[in-house]
């Protein structure tokens, strides 16, 4: 359905415009009433960036990247964080937010950083100031906004299901057309 | 910034509050005034739902996202079960979210606005953003407990003001009241 995932020779370095980046969601804490939670955009203590994947491995291979972040988090959470869909963002829409996605293949490949380019918390005492943490807020609702969030229907099964995560790209009849 | 002394300032911004926006009011047939102490009081289930929920996030071990979210450190606990105690008592239950990076969100939205609390080991900060107008910075530390409650009191009564305003009592409700009155006379 969504091909066999690419080999490292075969997906690029540079992350392009055109490319569809995916993040994991999970429930319940990265969605409410369908929509995903800023939470979901968040990065941890002393970091910048949030983890994402390359679309370009394959729709198929991103839901089993999600299915193993799920299943790596610990028992004994109540009520368990499952996997729950995915959350697909256009490169270049992050990029006019004022964030950047860049390539980390050391972490897999496929695997790309997210970063918000705003000051990150200190591990310590884990709160922004109010101004950074407005900063970071309005960036990731910037993120959101443009954002597509999909339920996967069968999160338990392999392979994606649900409609293709490619986000549309204008046809060319429809940028030929007038007042577009 | 939100300081312990608002309170003087939260009756202008409620009279600034638009009139068209929608009410809590429910027509119980009682007077404005019972109907508003009625429906500002949190419910019981959502008073239990929300201790389930604080529970179930403090109970949060490392790596509790996939994405190697930070656990809840005790004094964070501490400082968002104080937290949220004052909300409920003030009737303005919150939505309670962790985040990865180990502190406690409080959030509140609806079609007036949104606020939200973010509470760590020692420092607490967000924002109440009613729609239209300019945001209320919120920020402050929880090392003096006294200053702390009056904050989290100064911030409950704000985020009521702005998102949850009471009623506005109506000619109609008023003559019923009235007439309660004489009835019972």
């Amino acid at each position: 359905m969504c091909g066999k995932p690419l080999e490292a020779h075969e997906l690029p370095v540079e992350i392009s415009n055109d490319e569809i980046i995916v993040r994991a969601l999970l429930t319940p804490r990265h969605v409410k009433n369908g929509a995903a939670r800023r939470q979901a955009l968040k990065p941890r203590a002393i970091e910048t960036a949030v983890s994402v994947i390359r679309q370009l491995m394959g729709t198929d291979f991103c839901k089993k990247k999600a299915q193993e972040l799920a299943a790596n988090i610990g028992p004994g959470m109540n009520p368990p964080n499952t996997y729950w869909g995915l959350l697909t963002l256009k490169a270049a829409e992050i990029r006019q937010a004022g964030a950047e996605v860049t390539d980390s293949r050391e972490e897999y490949l496929g695997h790309a950083d997210l970063d918000h380019c705003l000051p990150a918390v200190t591990q310590d005492d884990p709160v922004a100031t109010a101004a950074q943490q407005k900063a970071l807020h309005d960036r990731i609702d910037a993120l959101l906004a443009v954002s597509k969030t999909q339920q996967d229907p069968s999160p338990l099964t392999e392979g994606w299901s649900a409609e293709p995560l490619e986000i549309a790209h204008a046809t060319p009849a429809q940028e030929e057309s007038p007042g577009s | 910034m939100l300081q312990p002394t608002l309170a003087a300032s939260v009756l202008l911004m409620y009279t600034a509050t638009p009139p068209d926006l929608p009410t809590r009011v429910v027509h119980t047939g009682r007077s404005c005034v019972e109907r508003w102490s009625l429906s500002k009081r949190a419910a019981l289930p959502d008073l239990m739902s929300s201790n389930e929920q604080f529970a179930g996030i403090c109970a949060l071990q490392a790596n509790w996202d996939g994405y190697g979210g930070s656990p809840i450190h005790a004094d964070t606990a501490l400082n968002a079960r104080a937290a949220l105690t004052v909300f409920q008592q003030s009737g303005v239950v919150p939505d309670i979210v962790p985040n990865p990076n180990g502190t406690i969100s409080f959030e509140w939205s609806n079609s007036r606005g949104e606020a939200h609390v973010e509470i760590g080991k020692s420092r607490f900060v967000g924002l109440i953003q009613p729609n239209g107008t300019a945001y209320i910075p919120i920020a402050g530390e929880t090392r003096d407990a006294g200053q702390y409650y009056t904050y989290l009191r100064s911030i409950a009564v704000v985020v009521e003001a702005v998102l949850y305003p009471p009623a506005v009592p109506s000619l109609t409700s008023s003559h019923l009241a009235a007439s309660h009155v004489r009835q019972a006379a």
